[in-house]
């Protein structure tokens, strides 16, 4: 399942590497856009198969920033 | 004073070069690259690139501009430099004319421990607190004496930002030391202090000026209650709530505050009334602030050209006893935020726009039909600012005016705002600082 940016912005954290294990509704990242910081929760709970995007990196709207199985 | 360079982006940006040009001074636009081509530059008479990724930060950049353009004043708006004690100090040192206080003057206003005691000192009603806090132990014995509940704030904060709220000991030693790892993190110190709680308390602030002659005046207050995650969205003035008496007794306490610090220039000094009109200082920001429209409004005075005419070492141009306010004056802030999704940021493109304009109808932007709002500042797009003869005739303008303006690509505050005005509370103007967010709770 992937875990997409929901906002345009620069990724402020990320909190799991791959192979981390994450429960739904668990904090894996957080975006800031504005001086706001929104964070990024698990949608579901398994197993972090891929990180996609980085502390500092830029994401749009849309971008996935971790791929969870 | 000929030269102003403007270290600031925006719609302040636009209204600084608004102010030098009707002074017949020249004002000069620095910009990092994410804003070429921004349209904000378009309005002033020279315009520079800052390189630098550190953009309106970078105090060594803009600095090294200022040679380079012949500044020989620097103007830096609200936000990024404005209370940088260090930038101010530099300033000085380069032989410029930072438009604002004296260094020393945002040094002793960013502690706000310091802030506190200087101001008792002086006379001015704090909100009940303690010093800086050495450990959790002490925590416990202040908040004890002062009384649940207590916030816990950062010295070195400011703005609504650093502040967590304790009902019982329990949750106090809690966040203690989270709370002083925080202030760390975000502030460079870790200093703490406590603060009583006020209950549903009101904002109001007071505007200053201060010149080099020995004048210190204020023009009356701001109500500043309408906020959410404790930034304010609508600003009014007078308020309903401070008659002469208590806005005489308020700005007096103001005055003896900015005198305390040897202020010069703008400044706010902000405190919260409680339900008793019992007035507590809460801190002053050292700079022109977001709202300075409002008072505009009601009081005639150009506070950007007082700010640059002080700055040049002339005299406020109106006494005390001359300041009259006629009428009320709102001001709307119209944010790239979604209200519909928790206010969150919506950066993006502006495809479509129309600006309200007709009377007593005034909006402060630097926005444009095709321009980007960024993502890598802050969310303030315009202020749509209104007057009318009296409270009632300001909000059905104000009413008239948001239900003109329309901005397509982005979303904005503006729909939200359309129906705070239309609630019991707003209208009879029975709030405090908590009601929007109470509110917005309400609607789910």
């Amino acid at each position: 399942m992937e875990v997409k940016a929901d906002m345009v912005g620069i990724v402020n954290k990320m909190l799991v590497k791959v192979g981390d294990k994450v429960e739904e509704n668990q904090q894996v990242a957080a975006v800031e856009s504005m001086k706001m910081v929104v964070k990024v929760p698990a949608p579901v709970s398994g197993t972090v198969k891929e990180v996609k995007i980085g502390e500092g990196d830029f994401v749009q709207e849309g971008d996935v920033l971790i791929v969870i199985e | 004073m000929q030269r102003v360079l403007v270290a600031n982006r925006g719609e302040i940006a636009v209204r600084i070069f608004r102010a030098c040009r009707e002074l017949g001074l020249t004002s000069i636009a620095v910009y990092p690259p994410v804003d070429q081509g921004a349209p904000h530059l378009d309005f002033a008479d020279e315009v520079f690139e800052l390189n630098t990724r550190k953009g309106y930060l970078d105090r060594a950049a803009i600095l090294e501009t200022a040679k380079e353009a012949k500044a020989d004043a620097i103007h830096p708006g609200y936000g990024f430099l404005a209370e940088n004690a260090d930038f101010a100090r530099e300033c000085q040192e380069a032989g410029l004319i930072f438009v604002g206080p004296p260094a020393d003057a945002i040094e002793a206003m960013g502690i706000k421990t310091t802030a506190r005691r200087l101001m008792e000192e002086a006379g001015v009603p704090v909100v009940p607190g303690c010093p800086v806090l050495a450990d959790a132990e002490e925590a416990k014995e202040w908040a004890n004496r002062i009384g649940y509940p207590v916030l816990c704030k950062a010295s070195a904060g400011g703005g609504g930002r650093g502040i967590r709220t304790a009902r019982n000991e329990v949750e106090l030693v809690d966040l203690f030391s989270e709370a002083k790892e925080e202030a760390e993190l975000a502030f460079g110190s870790g200093d703490v202090y406590l603060e009583k709680y006020l209950v549903n308390p009101r904002h109001v602030e007071i505007q200053v000026l201060a010149d080099d002659h020995g004048n210190v005046i204020h023009l009356g207050e701001r109500e500043c209650s309408i906020q959410r995650r404790r930034q304010k969205l609508i600003e009014e003035s007078p308020s309903v709530v401070v008659d002469e008496s208590l806005r005489q007794r308020m700005g007096e306490a103001a005055v003896r505050a900015a005198e305390a610090v040897g202020y010069r220039n703008a400044g706010t000094v902000e405190c919260l009334l409680d339900a008793d009109r019992n007035f507590y200082f809460l801190e002053m920001n050292t700079r022109i602030q977001v709202e300075h429209p409002i008072t505009e409004m009601t009081t005639g005075v150009d506070l950007v050209k007082e700010q640059l005419r002080i700055a040049q070492g002339k005299p406020i141009s109106i006494a005390q006893e001359d300041v009259a306010w006629t009428g009320w004056a709102f001001e709307f802030r119209i944010n790239a935020e979604d209200p519909d999704r928790d206010f969150r940021p919506t950066p993006g493109k502006v495809t479509g726009l129309r600006v309200p304009n007709g009377p007593w109808t005034r909006v402060d932007t630097a926005m444009v039909e095709g321009s980007m709002v960024s993502p890598f500042f802050d969310s303030l797009m315009g202020k749509l600012v209104v007057w009318g003869r009296d409270r009632d005739e300001a909000i059905a303008r104000s009413k008239r005016a948001l239900s003109e303006f329309s901005i397509a690509g982005v979303k904005s505050t503006i729909p939200v705002m359309l129906k705070v005005l239309d609630t019991e509370e707003f209208r009879t103007g029975a709030f405090d600082v908590d009601f929007l967010e109470r509110w917005l709770a309400k609607q789910g």
